[in-house]
């Protein structure tokens, strides 16, 4: 068979496109340490017009494209297989006309129905949906940058909010924000995109909102994103803001879990948090004398006796949408609320983050397989049998966010830097996926940014027809990502190749 | 080297790409990735990363590590890395023909005699005490970049010490402290360099060494301790005038300047946590002509040019968005604590070769401060 590179190669050398078909090795993974092997090409433009040039010659000589932005990348759907051509697009829409991505772009602001909104009109718009137009390499962090002096911020913000907007919907992304706007797929109103067409390529611009919804989450399944909307919320002061964090103390894991999901499920009716963070306490979090243990809201939150075990839940929003926490805790008498500063807030969302495992000298093991509870009232069942599998093994401990339907649980066995801890904490991951995330907990299989490789192994036959409509519909050539269209993706994790 | 090698195991990566969304190399150059860099070593393929000239990209400015969230040292990395290559035979290119580098390897000949304190005639300095100025390469560098003058910073700064009723050790002994020779690779360079400074020093009685350069100070503090222990006490000149202004033993007129902003160096900020010292003592002298940049502390952007070894049209685009940066401010003087990075500037400022950014010195901040001095 011909390898088609390099061709490839020589025609974005002439249309003056950067590439990379030397040093490959650093796209041949990503935060998942899963691999189908080396790439054979990487190719990096700088605007719609590349990318246009690049998806066209892919659509007429059939090149499969696999999509990369700029985020971490949990779930292989950013790696490509063996010899295959990456696309980086996360300079598209924040390069400067040199090609250098320095200084911020200037967004335009819209309504929700398209009509634009001057900048200095902003603040008319406090009450109404407003959306930033940029481009689809711009991050979070950095429009976030942008919007401050505007007193605004993105609505929703993934935990780093150093990934692209762009690969924030493809990956329907969700962060603070997403208990009261919704995951990107919510927060999307207007799409343009390079799709591939028999015989080249076209851009297309998508403003239904049920199609956007769709499209949400596609992994680059259905073509290149260049420029979208993406909502934003006035920045609140501190007065304006609501923090608090509640916790629940109980010797027994099944009824503790019990008791913190009948409270979710009463305080989600009467509150709207912004955020909405849980861990599991652990002592493990700290070095001895860290200092956070002397703090006088926090160190208390870690001071626990031996063999119980400590939920606690981390709420931020609007003042008067948050009123009535206080009154919910109050009829949980397991259950103390305690409202708090920014600051300490700050603090525990830090602790909160450093809880999935990114401490020094050691690792959060790969996979990101995620616990998704449809109902919080499972939890307490949940908690039980993720505990029987875990306890006695690697370090590790659930901590999650809770969103409006459902409750996230992330647990990282965490790892020392040596291949057999490796290898059993991957292991350990699998079995608590294949354990836990079964129709008996009414609990699914997810991985934290998208589905990824298993886009179309874990969906439904219904969702799989969706995906395919789709595919048909954007992607008439096929060139887009077709590995992900497998029922069993050919997923290798790279972890026991590592600090050999 | 004491210091034990970092090796792929070492690093606790977890490819979140926070590196690389920081990283200055990466905002000019999209092939660059400081996480694929680590990944591809994890791999195993540390070898041809040696072999590539990915490794004597990286501008060594550590923000890489301010956004880690597991503090992978890939700076160490690449600092070995270099090391392995250089043992190969491998370089870097050099824009200045490796002209520090050779300067650098002459100086570290035990035999070599200098005369390198012409510009300290009429000033106040000695050959034994307790304190001792490290001049580093300044004496060397008005010969070598014909903009602005470098001797001025030593000038000012041995205004400055006098002025605080000290006299420091001057000495025609001093070498090179081997910054760049220790980051190039070339260990064994720096070694002699490093002996030979720490017996001259010593030999002088002194216990408290002043530098004026943010990567001397570095140097000296950090890597000179890993050669051995060190008999003295190491402080950049900004933290001590600083104190000495807090404590009145300096005190400075408040003149009516150009607006004035700081850019913070890389190894005095990132490396060593110093971000107050100098905005205490430029308040003290500009008061409220002092404007801070968009890009301050921890998230200030590098010069463009690490150990004189990686100066191209990149460095260009990085230096000019900095000095915008500062004229955004209003800022007529961007100052700095250190000589490298204003020659870095200044080469921009001299040879505008992207567009001029017009009305923008770039000043040391013991200038300032001794233009300053109340008499």
């Amino acid at each position: 068979m011909k390898n088609l590179i390099p061709d490839f190669a020589d025609h974005l050398k002439t249309a003056g496109i950067a590439f990379d078909t030397r040093n490959v090795t650093p796209y041949a993974s990503d935060a998942s340490f899963l691999t189908m092997g080396k790439p054979g090409l990487i190719i990096f433009p700088n605007d719609e017009a590349q990318v246009l040039e690049v998806v066209g010659y892919a659509s007429r000589n059939g090149i499969a494209l696999t999509p990369r932005a700029k985020g971490s990348g949990t779930a292989g759907a950013s790696i490509a297989p063996e010899g295959g051509v990456i696309v980086i697009t996360d300079r598209l829409g924040v390069v400067n006309p040199f090609g250098r991505r320095l200084g911020l772009p200037t967004p335009r602001f819209y309504t929700a129905a398209g009509t634009e909104i001057l900048r200095d009109a902003l603040d008319s718009h406090r009450n109404d949906e407003v959306y930033a137009r940029v481009g689809a390499g711009l991050s979070t962090e950095e429009l976030d940058r942008i919007l401050l002096p505007l007193g605004w911020q993105c609505a929703v913000v993934p935990s780093s909010g150093w990934s692209t907007i762009a690969g924030n919907f493809a990956t329907n992304a969700g962060g603070n924000g997403t208990p009261k706007y919704g995951t990107f797929q919510n927060v999307v109103s207007y799409l343009k995109m390079v799709v591939s067409r028999p015989g080249g390529a076209e851009v297309v611009t998508v403003t239904d909102r049920d199609t956007i919804r769709d499209l949400a989450g596609g992994q680059g399944l259905y073509g290149i994103i260049t420029e979208l909307d993406v909502r934003i919320a006035p920045r609140l002061s501190k007065q304006e803001l609501h923090s608090s964090f509640c916790s629940c103390l109980i010797d027994d894991v099944e009824t503790l879990g019990e008791v913190v999901g009948a409270f979710m499920v009463e305080m989600e009716k009467v509150t709207r948090p912004i955020i909405a963070e849980f861990m599991m306490a652990d002592k493990r979090l700290f070095k001895p004398g860290d200092k956070l243990l002397t703090h006088p809201e926090i160190g208390p939150l870690f001071d626990y006796p031996e063999g119980s075990y400590k939920f606690i839940m981390m709420y931020q929003g609007r003042r008067d949408e948050m009123a009535e926490l206080a009154s919910v805790a109050n009829r949980f008498p397991k259950v103390t609320f305690q409202e708090t500063g920014t600051e300490t807030f700050k603090i525990l969302l830090d602790l909160r983050k450093a809880a999935t495992g990114k401490s020094p000298g050691r690792v959060a093991i790969p996979g990101f397989e995620d616990i998704y509870v449809q109902d919080p009232r499972d939890l307490g069942r949940v908690l039980k049998a993720i505990y029987s599998i875990t306890e006695g093994s690697l370090p590790g401990r659930p901590i999650g966010h809770q969103y409006t339907g459902g409750l996230v649980i992330h647990y990282r066995p965490l790892a020392s830097l040596n291949r057999a801890e490796y290898k059993l904490a991957w292991e350990l991951t699998q079995r608590l996926c294949a354990e836990v995330c079964t129709e008996r907990y009414n609990t699914v299989k997810r991985r934290e940014h998208g589905l990824g490789l298993e886009l179309y192994a874990l969906s439904s036959p219904a969702e799989r027809a969706r995906l395919k409509a789709l595919k048909a519909r954007f992607d008439p050539v096929g060139i887009f990502q077709p590995h992900l269209m497998s029922e069993s993706p050919d997923i290798r994790f790279v972890g026991d190749k590592l600090y050999a | 080297m004491s210091r034990k090698p970092i090796s792929a195991s070492d690093l606790p990566c977890i490819q979140c790409n926070k590196c690389t969304h920081v990283c200055p190399q990466n905002m000019v150059d999209p092939a660059f990735t400081p996480r694929g860099y680590l990944l591809q070593a994890l791999m195993g393929e540390g070898a041809e990363l040696e072999a590539g000239p990915e490794v004597w990209r990286c501008l060594t400015c550590l923000k890489c590590r301010e956004a880690c969230p597991s503090s992978t040292d890939w700076v160490g990395l690449v600092r070995e890395l270099r090391h392995n290559a250089k043992g190969k035979d491998q370089c870097f290119e050099c824009k200045h023909g490796h002209l520090v580098q050779i300067l650098q390897r002459m100086m570290a000949n035990p035999a070599i005699e200098q005369k390198r304190l012409g510009w300290a005639e009429g000033l106040e300095f000695a050959d034994r005490g307790e304190w001792f100025y490290f001049t580093g390469c300044l004496p060397y560098f008005d010969n070598m970049f014909t903009f602005g003058s470098h001797t001025s910073i030593a000038k000012a700064t041995l205004k400055l010490l006098n002025a605080g009723g000290v006299v420091p050790v001057l000495s025609n002994q001093e070498r090179c402290c081997g910054y760049e020779c220790l980051w190039n690779g070339d260990r064994e360079t720096f070694s002699k360099l490093a002996k030979l400074n720490i017996e001259t020093i010593a030999a002088t009685g002194a216990k408290k060494v002043v530098t004026s350069c943010a990567e001397c100070f570095h140097t000296l503090k950090a890597d000179y301790a890993e050669e051995r222990e060190l008999p003295f006490e190491v402080v950049h000149s900004v933290t001590l005038f600083a104190q000495w202004a807090r404590e009145g033993r300096l005190r400075f007129r408040k003149t009516p300047t150009p607006g004035v902003t700081y850019h913070d160096p890389c190894r005095l900020g990132r490396y060593e946590g110093i971000y107050d010292a100098p905005r205490e003592l430029l308040k003290g002298v500009a008061g409220d002509s002092f404007k801070e940049m968009e890009r301050i502390r921890g998230d200030a952007l590098c010069c463009g040019v690490g150990n004189f070894s990686n100066c191209d049209s990149n460095t260009k685009f990085l230096q000019h968005d900095r000095l915008l940066e500062a004229r955004r401010t209003g800022a007529e003087v961007m100052v700095t604590t250190c000589p490298k990075c204003r020659i870095h500037y200044g080469c921009y400022l001299d040879g505008r070769p992207i567009e001029p950014v017009e009305n923008l010195q770039v000043r040391d901040i013991t200038e300032i401060a001794a233009e300053a001095l109340e008499p």
